[in-house]
């Protein structure tokens, strides 16, 4: 289990407390009328219990400790309420009650809830009165019908005659008849209590003196109902749960009792075609009553071998092979008896049942998943009561669905039926050679459709009939078969793309492993313990490590690799071909030479495809392959030297390709050269250079990245392996390259820079490096505006001088010292500064990103080699500037920031003065349970906002999350904020304010910065929200409403108002500051957008009502209107009453009136 | 619904035994299962209707039915046959008067084609009375070796001293999960 699965497993119910207490509020709801704060607290009560039971969906059997208790005090109010008068309208206590049973019931199936329900004698009644009360044409409670119908259908096995139950004649109808009418309308009703209906409508017509009265009407009535609904699909909703009760009927009944019945259903059947609807449900009921129908006219038969095979459970046969149940009181001369040929002779078959058959298989080619698996399982019902000649018939009939000319349905269904029929054991053993291929070909369907395929359904059916084989079949029965299946299922568990079809297989090889005993599955015990549900989770340790574990055993590596010739490299999944790639050249270890001489031919065949998958998969797979050869130091034949000849010139041939196939190509011949050239195969050299270098010279200047990359790598491999030193090819390459120096695209720019950056370290000379770095930056310094929107040239540029410079020795450093220092200063204070942004969106950041890890490279670089451009202040500005990211609103950032901050921090700390931080930050240790994109860490960073020679950086990178977007890092990080704030305050008054020096600083500074102006205000606005700066001199307050006026009243940015609209409310807090920030309030009522202007007026109105203060001064100047309004209801009167969306001039003497009451100069 | 929800859904299912107690009236049903459940046994009444426990015992989770034996009820004992996985008969030792009349409803039970595969044990309850019957002449008068195709056990059992019910229903649940699922 992966470890975020087993967090989602329960041990146990752990909430029963919190439901007891839901259970008392909801017994002690007394009202019976629902007003507004009822209904709400209902709800509320009812959600909680949905939140608690929904939490285990997954495991509802741990409930079952507690369901009695549960449902017995929720039975309490539905009493109460049948002992309360008619008139009176339900409590609401009562439908509470059923609303929590009922969803108990979902939770945990009505199955399994019914047994736990009160079953005395006097319910019957109960029920039925409580429910002609109840209207089907209530929407809100039919919680509560459904209820009381599965309650009535439990209480229709009393095994007492109903005539009883009628207290008295007082002209009412009796009991029973009154029972059947409700369960009828509800039937109808097609609502959600139809199931239920249907299932107390069986039980009360299957009992024995009822089924006299009512069944055949009923059934009649059945009938007529699957007319309506195949003549008028409408009615379908009202017709189900009338089908379902019969279903249920069919299901409950006694055989006798129902089998009369069945002919008419079984014709009606044949007449109304049922397969033809497209109505899946409708199907899957009528696929259902013609598989009871069927079943009621055949007698049961046991299997026989259901106690040899022994152990319901796989975990307990595990555990005690040994055990042994006493014979010795246990009569059953099994032998003797329990072999049924004498039964099979003179057992006559009904005529029915070959239609019955033959609805069932036209139910497992059906398009619909439910109405398959239901035909499934009725194939399994009715064969196992079939004598032997005609169960042989279906699983031929069953095994005609597994050809190539059905489709993955039929394939699905008919494995379904397959495991479902070998689950019982119906499957004889001479058939066993026709239907094991047949499934272990389905093991491994596939159907492409494009970009994705079908099949896994299919699959993971195989391996359920594997399953099954597994339980019911004798180790003798399928030993002739046993390697092949263990094969089959180690493919698919080892090999399959998808994750459940992995797991399934894994599940039936342990099944097999376990029930055929591991002395008939050599190391099967071995094998199963390591490909288990858990190992074969992840896709890659499947296919890579997982397989080479089998391979080692029975020779599974011959399936294996056969396998992944025929079915795996040539899949429509580009992920899926490389990882069988590189599986087959693992697996080719183990193989003898004539298999190696088999892959190879096939490869060097299948890179001729026409089609692109196999094409692509084989020459990857061909290198790879040659490359485990040249290990296994196995000599390569001329047909491989020529075949490699072939594909590459084809392949050069078409290098105009563009799209998908252009780009298929280029990576696979890039990689083939890759691998050749690791190699050395004695290929011809003037061939490589024709050939191979113009593909690489093509591909170089790609526009895709991993394309390119490819490129390099097969270059640097092709100039080590077969050209060292060569400078005639250096020369070629060098050219190809500057020649296409100026070239106006960004992908061949990237491309040379790419080149450039991993040139064989033997090829440039120091001059070269030189010449390329002083291009680089002269080139980046001088960005047009075209380019300044290419990251990925920058990024290209980035790396290519940093690995440049990484392989450089000091006195190489030393003699360009002046240009390190340049690009070391474009990589701190531009490149990581970069926040361009274009239609893509923040393009800088990658950037960022790059250059953040290029300085940590360089740092840890110049450390190792002690260069001496390294200084404590450059260390220090280096933390600096990636301090700031490290608070980044963007997760992406704040991740690659702090692993290369902790790089640094860990990598040169000691050396460069950095205690203060060492100290104060997480340990080495304690990092590797840290994740940096994970918005709660904050904290962490915060822990530096005192130390002085930070926290400028901190800050600012900081207000970018506390004051930005989204929602979710804004609040994570302003509480983490205000949290330091305040421990520091309470700690140190002089540092905190130190700590608010630099914010004011950063603020100062930053204001204007576009991206950051927005982000500044919200933060400082929030901050003084939250009291923290209440102490703050209101003089350096002043100055940043100053700066924030400044910039607000040029700005053309209604956001921007807005904001500082809010801080200046925020500032009314501070006493000396009320006039200075009432003015620009009032400037604001009247500015140019109207959308600012109400905005002001709104935030003014609460502001006022806030701090009433304001008016404290002046509150004996309104005296000639001693009895009216005071100032501030005036003013707030004179907010409200104005409509700010008025022309300014009509606002202007409003303003000023306002502003006179506010006691400001006009 | 693919293997592993079949396997979950199957690995629930396989630890769930449904059991059916069934005998005349009077032969100690009730107190059997209640002194197996180890509730009160001194206040026990005729069955009217049935009874269902949950017990859990070596692991399984036992759904008991006990369903009251008077003549009239028996007729309804058909209600409750579906998916038995295991039949309780309880005799009354010492009622020799009615043993053909047990015998006969034991017969007529076991004919019924949705108990087929289930597997029976007797109780011969009541040992502890004077003049009980031993559960080797009950064997012999309700005539159990003529079973074919059946597991089956007899033991003499005491429902109010609780002697021999685990043995018993330890053999039940053995033999029970001795055997596959075959549906």
């Amino acid at each position: 289990m992966d470890s975020c699965e087993k967090a989602c497993v329960l041990e146990s119910f752990t909430e029963f407390e919190e439901v007891q207490a839901l259970i008392n509020e909801c017994i002690n709801l007394n009202s019976t009328v629902i007003d507004e704060s009822t209904r709400l607290t209902v709800e509320s009560l009812f959600e909680t219990w949905v939140k608690i039971f929904d939490r285990y969906q997954e495991q509802p059997h741990l409930i079952d400790r507690h369901i009695s208790s549960i449902i017995s005090q929720l039975f309490a109010p539905i009493y109460k309420q049948a002992e309360s008068k008619d008139d009176q309208s339900p409590s609401i206590s009562y439908h509470t009650s059923c609303n929590f049973i009922y969803h108990v019931s979902k939770v945990r199936g009505f199955k399994n809830l019914i047994r736990h329900l009160p079953h005395s004698v006097t319910d019957l009644e109960i029920v039925i009165d409580l429910l002609s009360k109840e209207s089907i044409d209530n929407l809100v409670t039919w919680r509560t019908r459904y209820v009381l119908l599965l309650w009535s259908s439990l209480l229709a096995t009393l095994p007492f005659d109903f005539k009883k139950f009628d207290s008295s004649d007082d002209g009412r109808k009796p009991l029973m008849v009154r029972l059947y009418d409700l369960i009828k309308i509800n039937l109808v009703a097609g609502d959600t209590p139809k199931v239920a209906a249907a299932v107390s409508c069986a039980r009360f017509l299957t009992r024995p003196e009822i089924s006299k009265i009512y069944l055949e009407s009923h059934i009649d009535w059945c009938l007529n109902v699957i007319d309506e609904i195949f003549k008028d699909a409408i009615s379908l909703n009202n017709g189900i749960g009338v089908l379902l009760s019969l279903a249920y009927i069919f299901k409950f009944g006694k055989r006798e009792d129902i089998s009369p019945f069945a002919p008419k259903i079984l014709m009606k059947i044949r007449e109304q075609n049922i397969l033809s609807q497209s109505k899946n449900l409708l199907v899957k009921i009528m696929i259902k009553i013609n598989q009871r129908a069927g079943l009621s006219l055949l007698r049961i038969k046991i299997a026989s071998w259901r106690y040899q095979r022994g152990r319901r459970s796989i975990l307990d046969s595990l555990k005690s092979n040994s055990s042994t149940n006493e014979p010795s009181k246990v009569s059953s001369d099994v032998k003797k008896s329990e072999n049924d040929d004498d039964y099979d002779d003179n057992y006559q078959v009904p005529e029915e049942i070959e239609d019955v058959i033959s609805v069932l298989l036209d139910g497992l080619r059906f398009n619909s998943y439910i109405v398959r698996w239901s035909a499934a399982k009725g194939i399994g019902r009715v064969t196992s009561r079939l004598p032997r000649s005609l169960a042989g018939e279906v699983v031929s009939s069953v095994c005609e669905l597994l050809s190539p000319s059905e489709n993955d349905g039929s394939w699905h269904g008919g494995c379904l039926a397959l495991a479902e029929l070998a689950r019982r054991g119906l499957i004889l053993p001479d058939q066993l050679s026709v239907v094991i291929p047949a499934i272990i070909k389905a093991s491994v369907y596939e159907e492409s459709r494009g970009n994705f395929s079908v099949g896994d359904t299919v699959r993971d059916a195989a391996c359920y009939a594997f399953w099954a084989f597994a339980r019911a079949y004798e180790a003798d029965i399928l030993r002739p078969y046993l390697n092949e299946i263990t094969s089959a299922l180690l493919i698919v568990a080892v090999f399959d793309r998808e994750i459940r079809c992995r797991r399934a297989a894994s599940a039936a090889y342990q099944e097999t492993v376990g029930r055929l005993g591991s002395q008939n599955v050599p190391h099967g015990i071995e094998i199963l313990t390591t490909v288990d549900n858990q190992a074969v989770g992840r896709t890659r340790r499947a296919f890579l490590e997982l397989s080479m574990f089998v391979a080692q055993f029975n020779n599974y590596y011959e399936p294996l690799i056969i396998h992944l010739i025929y079915k795996k490299i040539n899949h429509w999944d580009q992920e899926i071909r490389s990882l069988s790639a590189e599986a087959l050249a693992s697996l080719i270890h183990f193989a003898p030479l004539e298999l190696i001489r088999h892959v190879i031919g096939t490869l060097l065949e299948k890179t001729l495809s026409k089609d692109l998958s196999t094409k692509h998969g084989s020459i990857i797979s061909l290198a790879w392959v040659i490359h485990s050869m040249r290990e296994m130091k196995i000599p390569c034949q001329d047909e491989i030297l020529v075949g490699i000849q072939k594909i590459s010139e084809e392949i050069k041939s078409s290098l105009g390709f563009k799209g998908i196939k252009g780009e298929l190509f280029r990576s696979a011949i890039c990689f083939l050269i890759e691998k050749i050239s690791q190699t050395r195969l004695p290929l011809d050299k003037d061939f490589i250079k024709t050939c191979w270098i113009d593909i690489l010279k093509d591909c170089i200047f790609h526009t895709n990245e991993s394309i390119r990359a490819a490129a390099v790598s097969g270059f640097v491999a092709l100039y080590d392996n077969y050209f060292p030193g060569d400078s005639k090819l250096e020369d070629i390459w060098m050219k190809h390259l500057i020649y296409n120096a100026y070239s106006n695209l960004e992908h061949v720019r990237c491309g040379i820079l790419e080149a450039l950056g991993s040139l064989p370290k033997s090829f440039i000379s120091h001059d070269t490096i030189k010449m390329i770095l002083k291009t680089i930056l002269q080139s980046l310094s001088s960005i047009s505006a075209d380019e300044s929107i290419w990251f990925s040239w920058k990024v290209a540029s980035i790396n290519c001088y940093t690995s440049l410079l990484i392989q450089m020795n000091n006195s190489d450093i030393e003699s360009i010292r002046d240009l390190v220092e340049k690009i070391i200063h474009h990589t701190l204070n531009v490149a990581m500064e970069d926040y361009t942004t274009s239609s893509k969106g923040d393009v800088g950041e990658a950037v960022r990103i790059a250059a953040i890890i290029s300085i940590k490279k360089i740092a840890l670089h110049f450390h190792e080699i002690s260069c001496e451009i390294l200084t404590n202040e450059m260390i220090n500005k280096i933390i600096n500037q990636i301090l700031i990211h490290c608070v980044s609103h963007h997760n992406e950032m704040r991740l690659a920031a702090g692993e290369n901050f902790f790089e640094i921090l860990y990598g040169l700390g000691k050396h460069f003065l950095l205690d203060d931080l060492i100290n104060v930050l997480p340990t080495k240790e304690d990092l590797a349970s840290v994740h940096f994109r994970d918005e709660s860490n904050f904290p962490i960073w915060f822990a530096i906002l005192p130390l002085t020679q930070y926290s400028y950086s901190l800050w600012k990178g900081l207000v970018m999350s506390t004051g930005g977007i989204p929602t979710s890092i804004v609040k994570l990080s302003l509480e983490a904020l205000l949290n330091q704030l305040k421990s520091i305050k309470s700690k140190d008054e002089a540092k905190f304010k130190n700590v608010i020096d630099s914010f004011i600083d950063v603020y100062r500074d930053n204001l204007t910065v576009e991206r950051m102006c927005l982000q500044l205000i919200n933060t400082l606005n929030s901050l003084i929200n939250s009291g923290i700066l209440n102490d703050l001199e209101e003089s350096k307050v002043s100055s940043l409403i100053d700066k924030t006026w400044e910039m607000a009243r040029t700005t053309a940015i209604p956001k921007k108002k807005i904001a500082t609209v809010q801080l200046m409310c925020a500032c009314l807090r501070f006493k000396g500051l009320q006039k200075k920030c009432l003015n620009i309030l009032c400037i604001f009522l009247c500015t140019k957008y109207p959308f600012v202007r109400t905005n002001a007026a709104d935030e003014l109105y609460t502001a006022l009502l806030i701090y009433e203060d304001i008016f404290e001064d002046d509150g004996g100047k309104g005296d000639d209107q001693v009895d009216e309004e005071t100032n501030q209801e005036k003013a707030l009167r004179l907010l409200t009453e104005t409509d700010w969306n008025k022309d300014r001039s009509i606002l202007i003497p409003i303003r000023d009136k306002l502003k006179s009451i506010l006691g400001l100069r006009l | 619904m693919g293997l592993m929800n079949i396997l979950k859904k199957l690995k629930e299912k396989e630890r769930e035994i449904r059991l059916l107690v069934l005998g005349l009236d009077n032969a100690g049903k009730t107190t059997i299962v209640k002194k197996f459940n180890n509730d009160d046994i001194n206040d026990i009444s005729p069955t009217l209707g049935f009874n269902i426990y949950t017990l859990d015992h070596k692991n399984f989770k036992l759904n008991v039915w006990d369903i009251g034996g008077q003549t009239s009820l028996r007729a309804y004992w058909r209600n409750y046959f579906e998916n038995t996985d295991g039949l309780i008969w309880v005799v009354d030792s010492v009622d020799k008067l009615r043993l053909s009349d047990c015998a006969k409803s034991l017969h007529l039970l076991l004919q019924e084609e949705r108990l087929l595969g289930a597997s029976l044990l007797v109780f011969a309850n009541k040992q502890d009375l004077p003049g009980a019957l031993s559960a080797q002449q009950i064997e012999n008068f309700l005539d159990l070796k003529s079973l074919k195709n059946r597991h089956y056990m007899i033991i003499g059992c005491s429902g109010h001293s609780g002697e021999n019910l685990l043995e018993g229903i330890d053999w039940l649940i053995e033999d029970i999960s001795t055997r596959i699922f075959t549906f």
